[in-house]
């Protein structure tokens, strides 16, 4: 789903909440916002974080500026499933090359 | 960058002092090890300065490097207390200043919001100000917003609020632990429900 322009203006209003906020002692610490917008906390904390933003347009604006921060949820678990997979590839090709430069084997024959 | 472990805790070491007093003792092997010290210590904060460059907003722009020198100072901390590894992490250095920024930012705003208090009645004379009428009708898209977003169920209302924070489906769909199609379904019926409710309140965003 891309954002329509029509979308804009309720993304606006949402950001707009943040105007003057100044956050509360029930805000949760902003390192906490960091790894639920970095993917690094469970879908359960994460759910907590992101209805206390609903409300709280200071620690709204804190997630944004983690997500401009942190790599996208998800993106370094593709990383390292794509080197698992590159150094299978290359497991595989090694063991090929391996297997082809092998002698061949001597076939038994009678004894002069 | 180990080296940086030896640092006492809450002391930062100075990037001009360490090699000085190096070649003061004359001792070839340690004025090498300061070298590699002055050299860790501006590399790790040329790393914390290009984060924060990159998430403080313009009106901060004038203390960014007061946020700079308050991030090295919690990664010298962290260095001191558990050891480098972590700390020097790019996902770790990225945390600090994340919190370093957002520390300023509210303690800005703190400020900002006493003095407004202090000055009650008068008249503000910025230029760029929105004027009364305009604070007054965002206040109330702020509030309708609100209630409305409230209106939603919980599942709905977070798929929303990722989206309004800018998460696009897939992004939103692995934060919230959905499938793609499930999330596309909520934010889209979330937005239309969210329009609905604006719409019953005279807002049409």
């Amino acid at each position: 789903m891309s954002i329509r322009s029509t979308d804009q203006g309720l993304r606006d209003a949402f950001v707009g909440m943040a105007d003057g906020a100044v956050g509360s002692d029930a805000c949760p610490q902003a390192e906490r916002i960091f790894d639920a917008a970095s993917g690094a906390l469970g879908p359960g904390e994460t759910a907590d974080i992101i209805d206390h933003i609903t409300t709280c347009g200071a620690c709204a604006e804190s997630w944004r500026v983690a997500a401009a921060l942190a790599p996208a949820p998800g993106r370094a678990s593709w990383r390292r499933r794509a080197l698992w997979y590159l150094g299978g590839a290359l497991a595989v090709a090694a063991a090929v090359v391996l297997y082809a430069r092998r002698a061949p084997p001597t076939r038994a024959g009678p004894v002069p | 960058m180990q080296n940086l472990c030896g640092t006492a805790p809450g002391i930062m070491p100075s990037v001009a002092d360490e090699p000085r007093l190096a070649v003061l003792d004359g001792d070839a092997p340690s004025q090498e090890r300061a070298s590699e010290d002055a050299h860790d210590y501006a590399e790790l904060r040329a790393r914390l300065s290009r984060a924060v460059q990159r998430i403080c907003p313009a009106w901060l722009s004038g203390q960014s490097e007061d946020i700079v020198q308050e991030a090295m100072i919690r990664v010298m901390r962290i260095i001191a207390s558990e050891g480098g590894e972590r700390a020097l992490q790019s996902s770790y250095l990225y945390r600090v200043a994340h919190s370093a920024t957002i520390d300023e930012i509210r303690k800005r705003r703190r400020s900002r919001e006493v003095a407004l208090g202090e000055q009650q009645g008068a008249e503000l004379t910025d230029a760029t100000s929105p004027s009364p009428a305009q604070r007054a009708e965002a206040e109330q898209i702020k509030l309708a917003l609100g209630d409305c977003l409230a209106e939603l169920n919980a599942d709905r209302r977070r798929a929303v609020v990722l989206y309004l924070q800018g998460h696009g489906v897939t992004e939103a769909a692995r934060l919230l632990g959905f499938g793609h199609k499930r999330t596309e379904n909520l934010v889209y019926r979330g937005l239309a429900s969210l329009r609905d409710c604006l719409s019953g309140k005279g807002f049409s965003l």
